[in-house]
């Protein structure tokens, strides 16, 4: 019955193995795409040519005449490049930190605001909004602050009392409920009686990219980088946690500290893309999903391509902010909710049968 | 060289679910863990894998029994994960943690998925399995663990007669080509008294005997430890029968 091993793989062995090349292709084309036609794209237009020049430029020992004046080249730098870069960090945070969620929690609707995250970062922006400090100091703006600090309070607590009520996953899903709907109560009670800064408060609440220079960009790249990789590291014990809890012990893995590493990467990317972003919906639960329905269901492959496509999509998003209705923008929480359903609705259906 | 069990207690919520168990299990052999529900199997198995803490002593020669594959009673089917995904995962303890697997990982698991004539479903999604398919990649993932004590938790309770035999089969193939130790719950008597070589009894987490299966299962100890009238009968061809009377 024990067949001999054969010189050459079985095919449909060989193949369940590999990731696509394919699967690769498309996502680094998608991510070169989405930056240059970020760079490209915008109130006043840039030549494509001169910009690549620029960016070769970079390299050391190369240098190549571009030919942006001055105020192109200020535009380019300092506020397309940054621009970009802020929101491919955040939507790969969100959309990655969604993924996380997804695996720890072993349920498909958990996205990164699960642990009150968007409730605390909420509550913590509405309370300088409405209380002026943010006017306290001249050229500092403290609402990204005390989002990020409302957010991370928010999971803290979360994470205390559904440690407290038991070690599994739905007691903490039902803390991060409890703890969402207290500070959103918070929240609300502030809004109703600073009525004069509602359109403030709601501007930022329904999410932005906006970027005065490089600050917020070397504020959320490293932890988002750091974040990453921890999560990369942890794909294949995210793999085990699709199994039961005795399984994936069995196998090797421990669910305990995968959990814990996940929720620290994920709640610490959640707060700081609410802190400089606002509350950008959707990208977080769709993005992980349209790479299970496409490509696969492990998180080997779910992990890096959601961090990678959730920034693309965020890119793109924010150009059809900045374009749509010029020189105006629009929040891009409109844009990715807008486009991002009807599109996540056509995958639903080209995929049936796989949920 | 044998694997021992000296005074093993579990409580847990204040209900004692072992108690005092102690029992020996050798090198090479089948071992059938048998008992009513309730009786401490299952806890007993996780004991010996190391799933849950217990007290008392569990000996386990580290040089023989380098890696315990447990499957469990009930094996969770993940969604939208392939065959091959499934046996990989047998592999979590010997990956890289940057590269992943290895050339020699996906070797081993070639060899595991082929050993279980699984080669054909690789590409399979785990749950468009039959139960006894998904019970053989089960055992395809033990395989891919390389280990050498594999403890079963009741393999075949949810399988048909067909596909019990069937892993059965390949079961005491594995068992014997790559000289495995094998720890199993049953429920089935009739294939324990012909499959095992020892046994151990259970009844409300106490040890009611335990040593060569014909010696421990007799008609008297099954009896008790059941609760019911158990028969315990000799077949022409040498084969025991195990026959439970009904008083209905």
């Amino acid at each position: 019955m024990i067949k001999n091993r054969s010189k050459t793989l079985n095919s449909e062995v060989l193949r369940a193995f590999q990731t696509s090349l394919l699967v690769k292709f498309v996502t680094t084309l998608l991510l070169l795409a989405a930056i240059f036609s970020g760079l490209l794209i915008g109130v006043v237009p840039l030549n494509p040519i001169s910009v690549f020049s620029e960016i070769i430029n970079l390299l050391p020992l190369v240098t190549i005449e571009s030919s942006l004046s001055e105020l192109e080249s200020i535009i380019l730098w300092q506020w397309r490049f940054p621009r970009v870069l802020l929101g491919f960090f955040v939507g790969a945070s969100l959309a990655v930190s969604g993924a996380g969620f997804q695996g720890i929690f072993r349920n498909p609707l958990a996205d990164p605001f699960l642990l009150g995250a968007a409730a605390g970062a909420g509550l913590g922006a509405t309370f300088l909004i409405v209380s002026n400090t943010n006017t306290l100091f001249e050229n500092i703006n403290l609402v990204p602050l005390g989002a990020f600090i409302g957010a991370l309070s928010a999971t803290v607590i979360a994470t205390f009392v559904g440690r407290t009520a038991g070690n599994g996953p739905a007691a903490l899903l039902l803390a991060g409920v409890a703890t969402a709907s207290f500070l959103t109560a918070c929240q609300t009670y502030l809004m109703q009686r600073n009525l004069l800064s509602l359109q403030e408060i709601y501007g930022w609440l329904i999410g932005r990219i906006s970027t005065s220079g490089w600050s917020e960009v070397s504020l959320i790249a490293p932890y988002s980088i750091l974040c990453f990789i921890l999560l990369y590291i942890n794909r294949k014990e995210l793999d085990l946690l699709r199994l039961s809890e005795e399984e994936a012990i069995a196998l090797g893995g421990n669910p305990k500290r995968t959990r814990r590493v996940v929720i620290i990467c994920c709640a610490l990317l959640t707060a700081l893309a609410v802190s400089v972003s606002g509350l950008i919906a959707f990208v977080g639960i769709i993005v992980p999903h349209i790479v299970r329905l496409t490509v696969g269901y492990s998180y080997r492959i779910i992990i890096p391509l959601s961090f990678f496509l959730g920034g693309s999509f965020l890119v793109l998003a924010d150009i059809m902010a900045r374009v749509v209705i010029a020189p105006a923008e629009l929040p891009i929480g409109v844009i990715t909710a807008f486009l991002g359903a009807p599109f996540f609705a056509l995958i639903l259906i080209l995929a049936r049968g796989k949920l | 060289m044998q694997i021992e069990l000296d005074n093993v207690s579990l409580t847990i919520a204040k209900s004692n679910i072992l108690n005092g168990v102690s029992a020996k299990f050798f090198e090479g052999s089948v071992t059938a863990v048998l008992g009513a529900n309730g009786s401490g199997k299952s806890s007993l198995l996780k004991c010996i894998a190391g799933i849950i803490p217990c007290d008392g002593t569990i000996k386990i020669p580290t040089d023989k029994f380098r890696k315990i594959a447990y499957v469990p009673q009930r094996p969770a089917i993940p969604i939208g994960m392939t065959v091959a995904e499934f046996v990989l995962l047998g592999r979590t303890e010997y990956n890289n943690w940057y590269f992943g697997e290895t050339a020699l990982d996906k070797d081993k698991c070639y060899q595991a998925i082929c050993s279980l004539s699984l080669s054909k479903l690789a590409g399979r999604f785990v749950e468009t399995l039959s139960g006894g398919e998904m019970q053989r990649a089960v055992l395809a993932r033990a395989v891919a663990q390389e280990a050498s004590l594999l403890v079963l938790d009741e393999p075949t309770s949810a399988l048909d007669i067909a596909s019990q035999v069937e892993v059965i089969s390949y079961l005491s193939e594995l068992q014997r080509v790559y000289q495995l130790t094998v720890i199993v719950a049953l429920h089935d008597l009739n294939l324990a008294i012909n499959y095992a070589q020892s046994a151990v009894l259970l009844k409300d987490g106490r040890v009611l005997g335990s040593g060569d299966t014909l010696k421990i299962m007799n008609s008297e100890k099954l009896s008790e430890a059941y609760n019911s009238q158990i028969e315990v009968t000799s077949l022409i061809d040498g084969n025991k029968m195990v026959l439970v009377k009904y008083n209905l």
